[in-house]
């Protein structure tokens, strides 16, 4: 099989076959974490990236390919999240510039693309470093380079760049050393390359059925579009139950089973083949909607929503004052306790994330833009969530200033240094020197054996993290949050601030905290209820 | 050549020693607990205030003194014929001014200066303070007034309350509202300017705070620069124990004054006030 050019819709198949694979293995990446922390998320930040893509360019899969590399570009940008995401949305970005006004692509804008998202990603990051995606990035288009004298064939030269790629990414331990320590490869440069096997295979097949995966997507739109149009005209819902099952069995007939189902109410979807297949309807009768698909398999993943009260959700969710103030802040956190915090300090929105759940560029615009504020101060408070907000400005139609808090704890020391009275360029100053006197760790549980910086952590264990970096492990947490506290001091800690996670009691936070006391008795402490998962303390020293 | 005489008001907080050495007339705001009023500073001695405040259901009010107790006050000034310089607390905190102003124009009598301090406290205590000096020092009224006039760019007041609840429920707080931040233990770092009550800082643990209105006051005159300091309290004599000792190692003080928030100003403040002026002497005073 040889192909010389590529349409859009051949593009558009290549990703959806990309994002397949990536969803399928978005998992095992997630464990590649150089820290074994329990909220490892390369990969479905990857494919969240990607798939916010491939959405945004299904509408127009039949364009050509500068129309569907654009909206690809579009949609992953938007749909960004963490800084692998960010940086596969930049070279999706520079694939998008070099396609633009093209009916189809060759092998040299393949070439031409990867070398300009490459350079794109670079732009984006501060300081690239070598041994992570960029690394695995920058061969697939060296290797693409050499290609376009060789070849013509894009499967050829395809295959040969993906071979290339994941060299490059078993050697990513040798260039950084911490990644060899912890006996992982990047998980970024995994995803890119997990990727790049997606669109090898769905160039194999060009045929391959993308139903299954489309259904989701196609889901989610009629959902949208039903309620909007409910709102806008103020009428109720005419089918109120939103019902989603798949039915296996043997030679299921989906044309009788379309046909069937259909006098029940609107919205129908029927896809699959004879073996399975995954049904949705808007009916006001899901209980013969589901006797119908029974007649023929068994019934799994059955979902029945009432819509009505779906809406009724969203209306109480948007009560959003209009009255547009000069400067506004958003903020992303996590925990009931962290938001509730947040907000007595001056927040105007949470965007719920952090490190187990990155927030998107496009959740982030969407705060920025439902905060009625001229001017917005947006902090991150995480160290993944930096670049995405840095996208998110990029996108926005008012002035965003991303302050880089890399922990909630930063966060709210930047808020604190806050004083609504102050000219913005005060405000700033004091925020940003505030994140970075303000000494952040946090402490959590291993998920499997590991070593990190010479430190040997075994699986259990609780891990002490002092401004990212591991600096202890143990299994008794008192022991971890002292030595926690000990790496965060510089000199005689003053107050030292606990916020407890969701996983953790009162009377349990209590505890520790009273017998860290007795080690730290010229301190002030200060419990709060931080209701964060995965980790059971956040911690500030000043 | 007629002899200069202050008049000021209770919420100078000025030690009781000081105003009979200088021999300042201090007119009594009041305070009304319900139906009982108090004058301010006269009637109840501060322990007993600040036990009531804790107690009581509702707040106490507080009132300026009226125009006839000004002109109470000023009668026996005038008939010895003095230059009276009369200077009170801020107008934005206070209507104290006005009623000053008004017995003035009521008394005709030509020589009241009325002057608005922009300031309460001992920040009013500290202007008071030296025009009295500058008064021994043989100093003309016009003199005064221009002393005073540049005090305000040779002062810095910081002071920090356990809560911002006093404040806010007898709104004397204006810009301050911006601190509210209740669920962290947040100290609000206050300064008095343009008149009112003005947001630094938000500090974290009380120790701390103390520590950064010191640091705020080194920073501000620099190092080594000779300071007068008036330092006070509400009702936690320790926390004036700990600022002192701040103070003395910190800065260079010529002269460390202390004193406690009078019941009017304590109504507002609340009885964990505590904070401090410091000023410097002008270039040209010897």
């Amino acid at each position: 099989m040889q192909i010389y050019s590529f349409s859009g819709k051949d593009l558009y198949a290549m990703l959806v076959g990309g994002a397949n694979l990536l969803a399928r293995t978005k998992d095992e990446i997630d464990s590649l974490n150089v820290f074994p922390v329990p909220d490892g998320d390369t990969g479905t930040n990857m494919y969240y990236t990607l798939r916010s893509g491939v959405k945004e360019a299904y509408p127009k899969r039949n364009s050509s390919i500068g129309v569907v590399a654009e909206a690809l570009a579009n949609g992953s940008l938007l749909g960004a999240r963490g800084n692998s995401g960010v940086i596969l949305s930049q070279i999706i970005a520079g694939f998008a510039e070099a396609m633009a006004g093209k009916e189809r692509g060759e092998l040299s804008d393949v070439e031409a693309g990867f070398r300009r998202g490459i350079e794109k990603a670079c732009e984006a990051i501060s300081d690239p470093v070598e041994g992570t995606i960029i690394t695995v990035g920058r061969e697939l288009a060296g290797a693409y380079g050499e290609a376009v004298g060789r070849t013509r064939d894009l499967v050829r030269a395809t295959v040969w760049a993906y071979n290339r790629a994941k060299e490059a990414l078993d050697k990513t331990p040798e260039l950084l050393p911490v990644l060899k320590e912890a006996g992982v490869v990047d998980a970024g440069g995994k995803g890119l390359v997990v990727i790049f096997e997606g669109i090898i295979k769905a160039m194999r097949d060009a045929a391959l059925s993308q139903d299954i995966e489309l259904f989701d997507v196609a889901v989610r739109q009629q959902k949208e579009f039903v309620s909007k149009k409910a709102q806008k005209f103020g009428k109720e819902i005419e089918h109120t139950y939103c019902s989603e099952f798949i039915v296996t069995g043997n030679n299921i007939p989906l044309d009788i089973l379309r046909q069937e189902l259909i006098p029940y109410g609107d919205c129908l979807m029927v896809v699959g083949d004879s073996q399975t297949a995954k049904v949705h309807i808007h009916s006001n009768h899901p209980g013969l909607v589901l006797e119908c698909g029974l007649r023929y398999g068994a019934l799994k993943e059955i979902h029945i929503n009432n819509m009505e009260e779906q809406m009724e959700a969203r209306f109480e969710e948007k009560v959003v004052p209009e009255v547009e103030k000069p400067l506004g802040i958003v903020a992303v956190g996590v925990g009931e306790g962290m938001i509730n915090i947040m907000a007595s300090l001056g927040v105007d929105m949470v965007v719920r994330g952090g490190q187990t759940m990155n927030p998107s560029a496009q959740e982030l615009l969407d705060a920025v833009k439902d905060t009625p504020a001229e001017k917005i101060i947006l902090l991150p408070n995480n160290k993944n969530v930096i670049l995405a907000a840095e996208q998110a400005k990029s996108l926005a139609d008012k002035e965003v200033i991303v302050l880089p808090a890399r922990s909630m704890v930063q966060g709210v020391a930047a808020l604190l240094a806050f004083n609504s009275v102050l000219e913005l360029d005060e405000n700033l100053s004091r925020m940003q020197s505030a994140i970075d006197n303000c000494a952040y760790g946090e402490v959590t549980v291993a998920v499997r054996d590991s070593k990190v910086k010479g430190i040997p952590v075994k699986k259990g264990e609780y891990m002490a993290m002092a401004r990212d970096e591991l600096i202890a492990a143990d299994v008794s947490m008192e022991e971890v949050l002292k030595r926690l506290i000990d790496n965060l001091s510089e000199g005689e800690p003053e107050l030292i601030t606990l916020y407890y996670g969701a996983d953790l009691s009162e009377d349990e936070a209590r505890g520790i905290q009273e017998k860290l006391e007795s080690k730290f008795s010229e301190a002030e402490f200060e419990l709060h209820y931080g209701g964060q998962p995965v980790y059971p303390f956040l911690v500030s020293v000043e | 050549m007629a002899e200069i005489r202050l008049v000021t008001d209770s919420t100078a907080d000025l030690p009781q020693e000081l105003v009979e050495r200088y021999g300042i007339t201090v007119v009594p705001l009041k305070v009304n607990f319900g139906e009982e009023t108090y004058r301010d500073g006269i009637d109840m001695p501060g322990e007993e205030f600040y036990e009531r405040l804790r107690n009581a259901s509702a707040l106490p009010t507080t009132s300026q003194p009226s125009p006839a107790e000004f002109v109470e006050a000023y009668n026996p000034l005038a008939e010895e014929g003095a230059e009276i310089l009369s200077i009170h607390i801020s107008s934005a905190l206070s209507g104290t001014v006005q009623s000053a102003k008004l017995a003035a124009s009521m008394l005709k009598y030509p020589d009241i200066e009325v002057v608005d301090s922009y300031g309460v406290s001992v920040y009013l205590g500290a202007m008071v303070l030296e025009a009295a000096r500058a008064i021994e020092k043989g100093y003309s009224k016009e003199e005064i007034l221009k002393l005073w006039q540049s005090f305000h760019s040779r002062q810095r007041l910081y002071f920090t309350v356990d809560s911002l609840e006093h404040l806010q429920k007898g709104g004397r707080i204006g810009k301050a509202t911006a601190f509210l931040g209740t669920l962290l233990n947040i100290k609000p770092l206050l300064m008095i300017k343009d008149g009112g009550v003005f947001p630094y800082e938000k500090v974290r643990g009380r120790k701390k705070a103390f520590k950064r209105m010191v640091e705020a006051a080194r920073k501000e005159f620099g190092d080594g620069t000779p300071l007068h300091i008036f330092a006070v309290h509400g009702d936690v004599p320790e926390y004036l124990t700990e600022l002192r000792q701040l103070i003395v190692e910190n800065l260079n003080c010529t002269e460390l004054l202390t004193s406690r928030v009078g019941p009017v100003v304590g109504t507002h403040a609340g009885p964990s006030v505590c904070g401090f002026i410091c000023w410097r002497d002008p270039e040209n005073l010897e």
